[in-house]
C-alpha cells in the first residue's frame, strides 16, 4: 500500500469541435438554466459554457483556464440544492456530452460487479440500462476481461441494480459523485460513497488521476501527488472526526483514508470527475413494501429504534417516517387524488414506511417476529398496508410525494404575497441514540413559535427533513434563525448538519458550526494543495481565502 | 356459498406508452397488475362471503395467464381469497376472448359455484366479451355492469344495480348467476402483512391442457376463431373550436359567424 500517486499528463485535445456558448445573449436568454440550480437562489453569470464531449477536452480547458488564471465551475445536472453548481463568473464547464455506459467488470473475489461510466450519464438512465439489462451500446466498448463481464452479466438470471436510491433521478453520476448522494436505501446500502470502485479525476491544472480504490491510501494523515512535469506536493488530511451518521458535510477525513475518498463528496473544489466506475447488487427475489400506523409518534419512534436494533427479527432496506401534520397532508392530496388508504384512520398519528426482503423459507419468522414488534408499539401487521410486487411499492411512492408536492404548493401560494417566503428545509441527521431526542427538539422549538412546518423523512438514518412552511416575511427570518439552532443542536449531539445535500454556497456557516474555524482552514489547505491558484468551484465549501 | 373470480394480469396501462411507427403497445418495463375491474371482483366476492358466509363459504380465484401471472393470484389471496387455480400451459398461448372464456368456463364446470363475479373488461384488451362468454357456455345467466349487488336471505336470489348509458336498472335473479363489476361497485382493500403471508400457504392449483381435458384444437391461438390482423391507434381527430364571447350576445354573434363562414346558415 502507498500514500503516493502519479498524476498523468493530458492528451493533445482538438477543441475545435467543443461546443462553447459564449454571446452573453444566447447564454442569459437561451441557457439561463444553466446559470441556475434546484436552490434557486444565486444570480449565475458567466463569461463562456463550455461542453466538453471527452477527458481530453476537460484537461485542455482547465489546463488552459489555469494557465490563464480563469475561475471554473463544473456542472452537472444542476438538480443540486446548495447552489454549487451555479457559477459566478468565470468559465463553466457542463459535462453534458459526456454521457455513455463504458463497460463492465467483475470481481471473482467479491462476486461483484462494476459498470463504468462518463460523469455525464443520467442516473435514471444507468439505473434502466442495468435493470433491464439493455447494454447494447457497451458491447466491444472494453476489453477482453470487460467483455467477458458483460457477456457474463448478460446471461445472469438474477436482475441487478445500483443500490443508492437518491429521490432526484434526473442527477448525474458525476454529479452523485461529487455530492455523495444518498437515498432511503442508504439505510441499507450506504451513500454513494460505498458503492464507487474508481474514478478519473482532471485536477485543476490539467492533470489527470486514476484512482481505483485500495491503491492509495493516507499514511499518517499525508497523501503524496506528483504531478506530470514532477512536483510533488503533500496533501494533509483534516484531523477533524466526521460525524458517526451518514454525511455530505465537508471533506471526508480519516488518518488512513482512501485517497478517493477524498474527492467523493468534494462537490467538485479538488477536480472534475470524468470517469466513475459503481457497484451493484442483484435485486432481491422478494420484497415486501409497507406502511405501518401508529397512534401516537412516540409508538412509531419506539418502533423504529426496536427494529433496527442489533436482535431485530427483520433487517429493513430503508425506514422513512411521516409525522402528525404530514398525515394531514396525505389525507387530502389522496382522497384528490382516488387514492383510498383504509388502514389510515382518524387515530392514525404517525406512519413508518419500511421494506424488506424475503423468501418463502424464512418469511414467516419474519413477519411473526415484525408482528410483535408491531404489537409492542400498538400497531399491527392486520391494520398495516403492504405490498407484493413492485407496483404497489411504486403506488406507495407516489403517497409519498404527496408531502413535498403540498409543502411546494402553500410555499408557491404565499410567495405571491409575500416574495421573500421560500421552504426552509432541514438537512441535519444525528447519531442513532439521538433520534429521539433531536426530534422532540424540533417539536418543542417549533410548536412554541406556532410556526408552520412538516415533518418527514429517512428516519432509519435519524435524518428527518424539517420543512418549515412560513406565512410571512417575518417568519421566513425566525425560520433561517431556527435552522442555524437546529443544526447547532445536530451538531452537539454528535450529527452532522448536512447528511444528504451537500455545503455548496449555500451552508458554509453551518459547516462551521460543525468543525470550528480550524477544521475549515484545514479544508482549505487540501483545498490550496490540489488547486493552488484557488480555480475551481470558488466558493463552494469553504470560503475564498483573502489572497486568492 | 361458493364464489369463483376469473381475474387477469394486465399491465399498467396509465404507463404504457404506444410505438408510434408500429402502432403497438410498448410493455418493456411497464409493471404488471391485477385488472381493476377484478379488484373489484375480488373485494365484492369477500365482501359477500364476509356477509352471508357459512363455513363451506369459499372465493376462489382462478386466471388463465403465463407463469408470472401467479402475482395476481397471490395478490387476490392477499386481499382475502381463500384459493386459486392457476390455468398455464404454451397451449393456451394466443388465445382470443371465446377460446379464453371456454378455457376458463371448462375449468369452471368442473368446481361448485354459486356466483361468478367478473371484473367489467380488462384494461389492456377492453373487450368486454369474456365474462358474458363464460355465463353463455356455462349456460347461467349473466348480469353486466353491476355497481350495487344484494344476496337475498336466504341465499337464493342476487339483486344488482346494473349500469346503463340512461342510468341504472335493477335486476333480479337466481343463483348461480355471472355478474361483471364495474366502478364503484366498492372500494377495494389494500393488501396488509399478515395476508400476505397466509396468501403464499394457501391452495393454488395448477392446471395444464392436459389437465383441463379439452382438445389441443380447441385451445389457445389454434381453437381461436378471431385472430388480430393489425393493431393501430385511431386517427388523430382535429381539435374543436370553442366560443366564449364575453357575453352570451357576443357569443351567439361569434357562432353565426362561424356557421356562416362554413356555408351551415
Ligand atoms: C427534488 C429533489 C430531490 C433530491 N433528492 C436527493 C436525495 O434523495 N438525495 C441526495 O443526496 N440528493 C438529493 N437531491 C440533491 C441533488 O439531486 C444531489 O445533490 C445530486 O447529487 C446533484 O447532482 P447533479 O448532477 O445535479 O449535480 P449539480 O447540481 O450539477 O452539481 C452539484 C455539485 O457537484 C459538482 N459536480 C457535478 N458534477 C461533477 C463532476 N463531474 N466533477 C466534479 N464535480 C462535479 C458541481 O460542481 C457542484 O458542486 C435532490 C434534489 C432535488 C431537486
Amino acid at each position: 500500500m502507498t500514500n503516493k500517486i502519479k498524476a498523468l499528463a493530458p492528451d493533445e485535445a482538438d477543441l475545435s469541435d467543443m461546443k462553447v456558448v459564449e454571446y452573453q445573449a444566447d447564454i442569459t436568454e437561451t441557457y439561463a438554466l444553466y446559470l441556475d440550480d434546484e436552490s434557486h437562489s444565486f444570480e449565475g453569470e458567466t463569461e463562456k459554457i463550455v461542453f466538453p464531449a471527452n477527458e481530453a477536452q476537460v484537461a485542455a480547458v482547465l489546463k488552459d483556464a489555469y494557465e490563464r488564471e480563469i475561475p471554473v465551475t463544473i456542472q452537472g445536472a444542476r438538480t443540486g440544492l446548495t447552489g454549487a453548481a451555479v457559477p459566478l463568473g468565470g468559465l463553466t464547464v457542463n459535462l453534458e456530452r459526456m454521457n455513455n455506459l463504458l463497460h463492465m467488470q467483475y470481481y471473482e473475489d467479491e462476486n461483484l460487479y462494476t459498470i463504468t461510466t462518463e460523469a455525464g450519464v443520467l442516473l435514471e438512465d444507468l439505473v434502466n440500462a442495468v435493470q433491464s439489462k439493455r447494454l447494447d451500446m457497451i458491447k466491444g466498448q472494453g476489453g477482453p476481461d470487460e467483455e467477458k463481464a458483460l457477456e457474463r452479466f448478460l446471461n445472469e438470471k438474477k436482475a441487478y441494480t445500483f443500490p443508492v436510491d437518491p429521490t432526484e433521478t434526473s442527477a448525474w453520476i458525476g454529479g452523485i459523485t461529487a455530492c455523495n448522494a444518498s437515498g432511503a436505501r442508504t439505510f441499507k446500502y450506504g451513500a454513494t460513497r460505498e458503492w464507487v470502485k474508481r474514478i478519473r479525476v482532471v485536477l485543476a491544472n490539467g492533470d489527470i488521476l486514476d484512482i481505483r480504490r485500495g491503491q492509495c491510501n493516507a499514511d499518517n494523515g499525508v497523501f503524496e501527488i506528483e504531478h506530470s512535469d514532477g512536483e510533488k506536493v503533500t496533501v494533509n488530511i483534516p484531523t477533524y472526526v466526521m460525524p458517526r451518521t451518514k454525511n455530505a458535510a465537508g471533506l471526508y477525513a480519516k488518518p488512513d483514508m482512501d485517497l478517493i475518498d477524498l474527492f467523493i463528496g468534494s462537490e467538485g473544489i479538488l477536480g472534475a470527475i470524468t470517469l466513475v466506475e459503481l457497484g451493484l447488487v442483484p435485486l432481491p427475489e422478494n420484497i415486501m413494501p409497507v406502511k405501518a400506523f401508529f397512534p401516537s409518534e412516540d409508538d412509531a419512534v419506539g418502533f423504529v429504534y426496536d427494529i433496527r436494533s442489533s436482535d431485530s427479527p427483520v433487517k429493513m432496506d430503508f425506514l422513512e417516517y411521516y409525522g402528525p401534520n404530514a398525515i394531514e397532508m396525505i389525507k387530502e392530496k389522496a382522497s384528490s387524488a382516488g387514492i383510498k388508504i383504509p388502514a389510515l384512520s382518524d387515530q392514525t398519528k404517525a406512519i413508518v414506511f419500511f421494506e424488506f426482503e424475503y423468501t418463502d423459507a424464512d418469511m414467516e419468522d419474519k413477519i411473526m417476529g415484525l408482528e410483535t414488534v408491531l404489537n409492542k408499539h400498538n400497531s399491527s401487521s392486520e391494520s398495516s398496508w403492504a405490498g407484493m410486487e413492485r407496483s404497489e411499492l411504486e403506488k406507495m411512492k407516489i403517497v409519498r410525494h404527496f408531502v413535498p408536492e403540498t409543502v411546494n404548493g402553500l410555499i408557491a401560494q404565499r410567495k405571491a404575497q409575500f416574495p421573500k417566503v421560500h421552504k426552509i428545509g432541514t438537512d441535519m441527521a444525528v447519531p442513532d441514540e439521538s433520534l429521539r431526542d433531536y426530534l422532540k427538539y424540533y417539536r418543542t422549538v417549533l410548536d412554541g413559535q406556532g410556526m408552520e412546518y412538516v415533518i418527514f423523512g429517512h428516519i432509519g438514518n435519524n435524518h428527518l427533513h424539517c420543512n418549515m412552511i412560513p406565512r410571512n416575511d417575518e417568519e421566513v427570518d425566525q425560520g433561517m434563525d431556527n435552522y442555524m439552532t437546529f443544526a447547532k443542536k445536530a451538531v452537539e449531539l454528535g450529527g452532522t448538519v448536512a447528511a444528504e445535500h451537500g455545503i455548496g454556497k449555500l451552508k458554509r456557516d453551518f459547516l462551521k458550526i460543525m468543525y470550528g474555524e480550524k477544521g475549515i482552514e484545514q479544508m482549505q489547505a487540501v483545498k490550496r494543495a490540489l488547486d493552488p491558484k484557488w480555480l475551481l468551484n470558488r466558493g463552494n465549501v469553504v470560503p475564498v481565502p483573502a489572497d486568492r | 356459498m361458493k364464489i369463483i373470480v376469473p381475474v387477469k394480469q394486465v399491465p399498467e396501462v396509465a404507463e404504457v406508452k404506444v410505438n408510434p411507427e408500429t402502432g403497438t403497445l410498448i410493455r418493456d418495463g411497464v409493471p404488471s397488475i391485477l385488472n381493476p375491474f377484478d379488484e373489484l371482483a375480488v373485494e365484492e366476492a369477500i365482501r359477500i362471503k364476509e356477509a352471508h358466509g357459512g363455513d363451506d363459504s369459499e372465493v376462489t380465484v382462478i386466471t388463465m395467464g403465463p407463469p408470472q401471472a401467479v402475482d395476481v393470484l397471490y395478490k387476490a389471496m392477499a386481499m382475502g381469497a381463500d384459493k386459486a387455480v392457476h390455468m398455464t400451459d404454451r397451449i393456451f398461448a394466443g388465445a382470443d376472448t371465446w377460446v379464453t372464456a371456454l378455457t376458463l368456463a371448462e375449468q369452471i364446470r368442473k368446481m361448485e359455484f354459486d356466483l361468478i363475479i367478473c371484473g367489467k373488461q380488462a384494461i389492456d384488451g377492453d373487450t368486454a366479451q369474456v365474462g358474458p362468454e363464460i355465463a353463455e357456455i356455462l349456460r347461467i345467466p349473466q348480469i353486466c355492469y353491476v355497481r350495487k349487488v344484494e344476496i337475498s336471505e336466504d341465499g337464493k336470489f342476487v339483486t344488482a344495480h346494473r349500469e346503463t348509458d340512461e342510468g341504472y336498472e335493477v335486476v333480479k335473479a337466481k343463483l348461480p348467476v355471472l355478474l361483471t363489476a364495474t366502478k364503484g361497485l366498492n372500494e377495494p382493500r389494500l393488501p396488509n402483512i399478515m395476508g400476505i403471508m397466509k396468501a403464499k400457504k394457501k391452495p393454488l392449483e395448477v392446471v395444464d391442457a392436459e389437465k383441463l381435458g379439452v382438445s389441443e384444437d380447441r385451445l389457445g391461438l389454434k381453437g381461436s376463431p378471431t385472430t388480430v390482423r393489425k393493431v393501430f391507434p385511431p386517427e388523430q381527430r382535429a381539435g374543436g373550436i370553442k366560443i366564449d364571447g364575453e357575453n352570451p350576445k357576443e357569443a351567439a354573434r361569434q357562432l353565426v359567424e362561424f356557421l356562416a363562414k362554413k356555408g351551415v346558415i
